[in-house]
């Protein structure tokens, strides 16, 4: 079945640009839906399994973008180079805040990660010398990879939906892993879990390292893809899209976190030609998913879909 | 039948509790509890509403932390130890109220409980040991926990600790929210275990139930062990009587 899904999203990922070659919403839009799933994907494992909220991702998704931006352009370091010490930095910063943050509960862990996150993007505002300020930094140069350069939509649509599915399977690994029952088991009830002889602080510890290094390795790639970055990119207004991604594909599944990504960029995108009405529509449908399938829109079409599929079946049976 | 407490020679206990306390804040819960559990023994602690049960087990595990006193376990400190730790030794619990991981399958719950445990092997046995103990478990293995009756919940929390592979045993209130005869059927396999040499520490509300399955007992009142002696006794002690079987 998760292979099934797996091979199912991997075959669509693949022939999309065969079947719409050069459409702008397959090579571009579906750029930047990808790096949103490997985002989504990696803030489940923190916010679907182990329970635990942050309002603050994007601050991680930035340091992977900002860590390979400096690198890069100020001192010439090899992308990948550039690409794991992003991960390495913010894979530690979110080792060291795990601990006290996570101790907190509920709206008191939602308000300390949402206070991080605007302290990292005040200081990608007001570091002008690292950063470059609230102009960005431009110029950053294209993902070399081993002598490969990745430049063009097509590379990157490549790229991107490789690393998308390279996360997806990482996750699906973890899930069903002895971790992934710990942080089940911890998000069920933090009292039993360590009556089972789970650390539960090391668990979460854990989805919370390795939720990060996804997002660096996001941003990393999201830095070389657009050759720019700036503040904008990873502020609060980011770290909330996130969430609903999640929240809207359905907590505790991955692909429902991959959908959902995926879903919320074509919305973004779909609702531009509204202009003004943009985030009021945008809002309106989010609020009409929350109340008619609060389980997600994926959760929650798969078991309508079971629920068809079961009364025609038993109509068919009853003939 | 109570038969009498076995290894009575053993120089030291499994389990030795000496002036144990344990506050919530500034109010102190348990006061200077003494009490040991002997390698093979079944040992109720017995005591009203409130009177710290849970609190004295959860201090025992770590879930809780000691205000003072000393926990030493198969001849260790384990006082500040974290829970994990204590569990690891082989300290398992069966939580007040079941607990049971309610999204997870029931064979999920199992495996849970063996989380510390490496040896592949000896966790099918077990399973397969738990699964004789509560057939009905073997048959809803892929089901979800939180299906389960509460009498069912029980069985499962009871394997789920048994798969920690535990020296010493906890149980917290096993009789709690269930129909008299399902209590009746968990008692009857506590016993079974103990028979099967594992050392358990029952802690109940229900105190006559478990002291008819007891070798010793300790009375626990507002926070204080006021008495300890073989179960019989406690059973035919006028006061205790009184206080706790009603008669």
């Amino acid at each position: 079945m998760r292979l099934a899904g797996f091979g199912a999203f991997a075959a669509g990922v693949t022939l999309l640009p065969v079947l719409f070659p050069d459409n702008y919403f397959v090579t571009v839009v579906g750029v930047s839906a990808g790096l949103h799933v490997i985002l989504a994907v990696g803030l489940n494992l923190l916010i679907g399994y182990a329970g635990q909220i942050s309002l603050g991702h994007a601050a991680f998704f930035g340091m992977g973008a900002y860590a390979s931006a400096i690198l890069t352009t100020r001192h010439a370091w090899p992308s990948l180079l550039a690409m794991a010490a992003g991960l390495l930095i913010a894979g530690s910063i979110a080792w060291l805040l795990a601990r006290p943050i996570l101790r907190l509960r509920g709206h008191y862990l939602a308000m300390a990660t949402l206070g991080f996150g605007i302290i990292v993007h005040v200081v990608m505002v007001q570091a002008t010398g690292w950063t470059g300020g609230p102009d960005g930094m431009a110029g950053i140069p294209p993902l070399n990879l081993l002598g490969w350069e990745v430049d063009g939509d097509r590379r990157w649509y490549g790229v991107v939906s490789a690393a998308a599915l390279l996360t997806i399977w990482l996750s699906l690994n973890i899930v069903d892993s002895r971790v992934g029952r710990a942080l089940r088991a911890v998000r069920g009830s933090e009292f039993a879990a360590q009556m089972m002889g789970i650390d539960a602080a090391g668990a979460k510890t854990q989805a919370f390292v390795v939720s990060a290094l996804f997002a660096a390795f996001a941003g990393s790639l999201f830095a070389h893809q657009q050759a720019f970055v700036s503040p904008d990119s990873f502020s609060l207004m980011v770290s909330v899209d996130l969430v609903i991604m999640v929240v809207l594909g359905g907590m505790a599944s991955t692909f429902g976190a991959a959908f959902g990504a995926i879903a919320l960029t074509l919305l973004n995108e779909g609702l531009v030609v509204f202009e003004d009405y943009e985030m009021l529509i945008h809002g309106a449908l989010l609020m009409i998913v929350m109340i008619f399938l609060p389980q997600g829109l994926f959760v929650g079409l798969s078991q309508v879909g079971r629920r068809l599929s079961a009364v025609f079946y038993c109509q068919t049976e009853k003939r | 039948m109570p038969s009498e407490s076995p290894l009575l020679e053993q120089k030291e206990p499994l389990l030795e509790v000496a002036g144990l306390s344990s506050d919530y804040g500034p109010v102190r819960a348990i006061h200077q509890a003494d009490l040991q559990v002997r390698s093979g023994e079944l040992v109720a602690i017995v005591g009203g509403n409130g009177a710290g049960k849970t609190t004295l087990l959860h201090t025992l595990s770590g879930l809780h932390p000691a205000g003072g006193g000393y926990i030493r376990f198969a001849g260790r400190d384990v006082t500040r130890w974290p829970t994990h730790r204590i569990v690891a030794a082989g300290i398992c619990q069966v939580p007040e109220g079941r607990q049971v991981f309610a999204p997870l399958s029931v064979e999920d719950n199992l495996r849970l409980g063996a989380y510390r445990i490496r040896d592949h092997g000896w966790v099918r046995r077990e399973l397969e040991h738990v699964y004789t103990l509560f057939p009905i478990l073997a048959e809803r293995r892929r089901q979800r926990a939180g299906t389960l009756s509460g009498g069912q919940q029980q069985m499962l929390a009871i394997g789920r600790a048994l798969l920690g592979r535990p020296r010493l045993l906890l149980l917290d209130e096993p009789s709690m929210g269930l129909a008299p005869l399902l209590v009746e059927e968990i008692f009857r396999v506590i016993v079974e275990l103990n028979s099967q040499s594992v050392t358990i520490l029952l802690v109940e509300q229900n105190a006559r139930a478990a002291l008819a399955i007891a070798h010793r007992g300790y009375i626990l009142e507002t926070g204080r062990i006021v008495k300890t002696a073989p179960a019989a006794e406690l059973l035919a002690d006028d006061a205790v009587r009184r206080a706790y079987l009603g008669y």
